[in-house]
């Protein structure tokens, strides 16, 4: 039996993925998203937090996850996850946001191989949840980094 | 007060902390002012106030270092302090030497004050028992010999002429317990009135925490105003609103202005940098440092210094040559360097300008292709300016030898980025052998922004109100609604005519990539999500609309009700940028707002359209456009080459105006009309040049006039032109001068206005008062010249305008021959 660890769980497309509980702030609902043209392709926008500014990140697109109900049309993931990250306000456009998942770090293993390489350059692992399912662990440094813009 | 310190003193250690590190704190503020005085000094040796108070901020550090029991530091003061009094009294001259002793003293102190602060502790107390000796000697030994009190530079030596008590020797009490608090002891001035209770020593971090929740309560408030607008009914309510709001206002400015500092405190040491540097050199420098009182967030000034003192250590190491240089190439062997600070469209610009050797383009270029930036072809065909640009590239730097003094391997580059760091920009106009000068332009970022909120393709955006100058709306049917105001085609560019001005026209939409964006505001942000692509540009809708118009030979949209743009109710902001305006076509004005900046997330920082984006009044967020970046993305005001590194501005010099770069058109006129560029002359009369032999239109600074063979020329593009003074060849009619436009702006070091003509191959610039317009003039009905030079009159927009006969002019200014005509 390793070291239990708490991962707060979400959606994007058909994929499971997860944060660090600690990573994460709080969940909230994305209503007004001012756009930010010439951004990346994969920011969404600016959302306002209790006055404070946040870019909100379309995992989506930056995980370039296919299948999901926002596919191939506009983004559709009404769900802002926020991240306490020091560098400035973020969060992260979600499908569904899931419950609170206690794995064991012992059944932590590599992203798998078949994985399309886009979103496993995203991923630090994941966890075997039950028989069927996989929890990707997301890299939040990686997603948050600033990318040339498109 | 006094016994109130002793108190503190006795109460404990940690209150002994604060007052030694209260001390430590002040003296060093004193200290850059000591530095500033003794500078001075050397230049005006009979400035006896800045002598007196150099000696003030020494003799009271002596003071309390005496009581709280700092040894070394008193003694290293106290030498300095007598060798300053024998200064002050005029038995030692203030050479050289002596000042650079009385300033190591002052160095000397404050490295002892650092460790103090430190670790309260002075270190090795014999550490500057030489120095001390060697400023007890040098005041000793010079001087002047007969004087009786010639063998001691001691305490207690002379009466001062400021009625200050003499140094008393050291360990003497005559020094109050609270002197060490206040300034002064004796003399007045600002501060020795001023007791402690006056002003407060703040961390900074708590002023940061105001700063923020105030931005949060102005948030709040504005919130609860919108709120209210649904309640006007209830009195109490609109009252307390009313109340709450103007709070809200005051509170917000004088925390805001809690953390503005006066950029003196960044230019207080340039004085001594100057001066040492100068010295070391074996140059003499004049410094001069105007708009001292500038304001700036504090946050900021912290990050500019270190640019700031390297920008001025390279104009005196490289840029300010040697006087031996100077006076073989005619210049005053002083060589001058000036720092100017201001306010400029919501931001502040600090302006360094040398006299000194210009910066070497060819070393530039060389360096340029042994570093791989660009090839050799490439670095011949650029332009001085282009390759002064290039200095900004990452990497590139043209000292090969690092210097002692600036080299260090920091460069120009190092400096670009650090400005563009805080979101400011760097200029720089170098003329060869005539000085070099750079402007930075730093954004207030943390400060409220009055801003006006923009709105297109339901998108809202906030442009800073200092760079706003008007709005101009083109109501239901693209109907500017008067005469002074209409939009026309110029070479196939809509362009804004604006009382008699011409300004370029940028879509916000176009510019941003939106355009295609056209969705229900409410809708905006899920829509936005996916810009579409090959989205239309709103420039070319207008362009087809406008054009179709022209093609009839008519002025556009000129009190046309009939002529509707696509999207009709457009309004255009005139924004200011540098010297430049250009009109910014956004759907709608929305209304004006003070506005909070906040910073931009890492993800789109690097966005260069934007400084920060803001929460307005209804809670939704609002970019914050950029309009010196937006003005360059747009490529309006500055003429920047493939290689120019994104972020530098070209500079003013290199401006061009809406038909530059352009290229003479030739025959696209019907033949009863012409494309003129309508000049105002001295005495207000109307000349006209043809726009199919202009090149460029170009403001250049005074500088670039020179006198070369009984005419005057300028450099422009690496090639000497000739210049004509318009109204040289074609004198006023009221008043004659000679040379009157050139010489008044030599003399004034105006900015002068050339129109560059291309006749052939040649270039000939004509030196015109004043730009009016360009317009395409029915010549129908022209009548006969009535002076040589002219080709005909013609009366537009109501006035007589002379045409110019260009080949006449060239003929009558000995310059014929020059070059074939373009055409007949």
């Amino acid at each position: 039996m390793g070291r239990i660890v708490q991962f707060c769980t979400f959606e994007v497309g058909a994929d499971l993925f997860g944060i660090l509980v600690d990573e994460a702030k709080e969940v909230i609902r994305l209503d007004e998203v001012t756009p930010v043209p010439l951004a990346p392709d994969h920011v969404r926008g600016l959302v306002n937090l209790r006055g404070r500014i946040l870019t909100v990140i379309d995992l989506e697109r930056r995980l370039a996850v296919a299948g999901g109900p926002s596919a191939g049309g506009l983004a559709s993931a009404q769900h802002g996850l926020v991240l306490d990250v020091e560098t400035g306000g973020l969060c992260l456009a979600v499908d569904r946001v899931g419950d609170v998942v206690e794995v064991d770090d012992d059944a932590f293993e590599a992203p798998p191989e078949t994985m399309p390489e886009a979103l496993r350059t995203m991923l630090l692992g994941a966890y075997k949840i039950g028989t069927e399912r996989l929890l990707l662990v997301l890299d939040t440094e990686r997603v948050i980094a600033p990318t040339p813009a498109a | 007060m006094a016994d109130a310190h002793d108190d503190d003193v006795l109460a404990g250690m940690d209150d002994m902390d604060d007052v030694v590190r209260d001390f430590v704190a002040e003296c060093l503020e004193q200290l850059e002012e000591f530095d500033r005085e003794l500078v001075d000094l050397e230049r005006n040796p009979d400035d006896r106030e800045a002598l007196a108070s150099a000696f003030r901020v020494l003799h009271n550090i002596k003071g309390t270092a005496g009581i709280l029991g700092f040894t070394a530091l008193e003694a290293v003061a106290h030498a300095g302090e007598g060798l300053l009094a024998r200064l002050r009294d005029g038995l030692l001259p203030p050479r050289p030497e002596v000042t650079t002793a009385v300033l190591r003293s002052g160095d000397a102190v404050r490295v002892l004050l650092e460790r103090i602060g430190a670790d309260l502790s002075e270190g090795d107390p014999k550490e500057n028992a030489t120095l001390v000796m060697e400023v007890e000697r040098l005041a000793a030994s010079t001087t002047a010999p007969g004087d009786g009190d010639a063998a001691s530079a001691g305490p207690g030596l002379v009466e001062p002429p400021t009625g200050e008590t003499a140094t008393p020797p050291a360990g003497l009490p005559p020094v109050p317990a609270d002197a060490a608090f206040s300034v002064d002891l004796g003399a007045p001035g600002p501060l020795a009135t001023a007791p402690t209770d006056a002003s407060v020593r703040v961390d900074v971090a708590h002023l940061d925490e105001l700063v923020e929740s105030t931005g949060e309560l102005v948030l709040v408030r504005n919130r609860i105003v919108e709120a209210a607008v649904a309640h006007v009914d209830d009195p109490v309510l609109s009252n307390l609103i009313q109340r709450l709001s103007a709070i809200v206002s005051g509170l917000q400015d004088r925390v805001l202005a809690t953390r503005m500092q006066p950029i003196e405190s960044l230019m207080s040491r340039l004085p001594r940098v100057v001066r040492d540097l100068a010295v070391a050199c074996g140059k003499t420098v004049r410094l001069e440092i105007v708009g001292r009182e500038t304001e700036l967030d504090r946050s900021i000034l912290e990050r500019i210094r270190d640019p700031l003192t390297h920008i001025v250590r390279n104009a005196v190491d490289h840029g300010i040559e040697l006087p031996s240089i100077r006076i073989a190439a005619g210049k005053d062997p002083e060589g001058s360097l000036r720092i100017r600070a201001f306010h400029d469209a919501g931001q502040v610009v600090i302006e360094i300008a040398d006299d000194g050797a210009g910066m070497d383009v060819d070393a530039i270029r060389r360096t340029a292709v042994e570093r791989g930036f660009v090839d050799a072809e490439e670095a011949a065909s650029l332009e001085d300016q282009e390759l002064v640009n290039l200095t900004f590239l990452p990497g590139f730097s043209t000292t090969t030898e690092v210097t002692r003094v600036s080299g260090r391997g920091v460069g120009m580059d190092v400096v670009s980025e650090s400005l563009q760091r805080l979101g400011g920009t760097i200029d720089v106009a170098s003329h060869r052998g005539r000085g070099t000068t750079i402007r930075l332009r730093i954004p207030l970022t943390l400060a409220i922004l009055p801003s006006l909120i923009v709105e297109t393709v339901g998108v809202r955006f906030a442009l800073a109100h200092a760079s706003v100058r008007e709005i101009v709306s083109l109501g239901e049917s693209g109907d500017t609604g008067s005469d002074e105001v209409s939009l026309t085609i110029l070479r196939g560019t809509p362009v804004l005519r604006l009382r008699g001005r011409v300004l370029p026209l940028v879509h916000l939409a176009d510019e941003l990539g939106i355009a295609g964006l056209e969705v229900d505001e409410a809708r905006a942000p899920t829509a936005a999500d996916g810009l579409p692509e090959g989205v239309s540009s709103k420039t070319d809708s207008w362009r087809g609309k406008l054009g179709a118009e022209l093609e009839d030979g008519e002025t556009i949209l000129e009190g046309d009700g009939e002529t509707g743009v696509e999207g009709g109710d457009e309004s255009i902001v005139v924004v200011q940028t540098g010297g430049r305006s250009f009109g910014l076509v956004v759907d709608r004005v929305i209304d004006t707002q003070e506005i909070v900046v906040q910073p931009l997330g890492a993800v789109i920082a690097e966005i260069p359209v934007y400084v920060g984006a803001t929460v307005l009044g209804d809670g939704r967020v609002a970019l914050i456009l950029d309009v010196p970046r937006l003005a360059r993305r747009a490529r309006i005001g500055a003429a920047i080459g493939a290689a120019s590194p994104s972020g530098v501005v070209a500079s003013e010099a290199q401006h061009e105006d809406a038909v530059g770069e352009r290229g003479p058109a030739v025959g696209e006129i019907a033949p009863d009309r012409l494309a003129v560029l309508i000049c105002q002359s001295p005495d207000d009369g109307r000349t006209a040049v043809p726009v199919r032999i202009i090149k460029r239109l170009e403001e250049l600074p005074r500088s670039t006039l020179e006198r070369a063979g009984g005419r005057f020329v300028i450099q422009h593009r690496g090639r000497v032109i000739p210049v004509i003074p318009v109204a040289d060849i074609l004198p006023e009619r009221r008043k004659k001068l000679r040379h009157p436009e050139l010489e008044r702006a030599f003399l004034a070091d105006e900015a002068i206005q050339v129109v560059i003509c291309a006749w052939g191959d040649q270039r000939v610039g004509l030196v015109v008062h004043r730009v009016l317009d360009i317009v395409e003039a029915s010549i129908e009905e022209r009548s006969p010249p009535s002076r040589d030079g002219v080709l005909f009159n013609v009366v537009i927009a109501e006035r007589v305008t002379e045409v110019l006969d260009f080949e006449r002019i060239l003929a009558m200014s000995g310059l014929e021959g020059v070059g074939p005509p373009i055409s007949g």
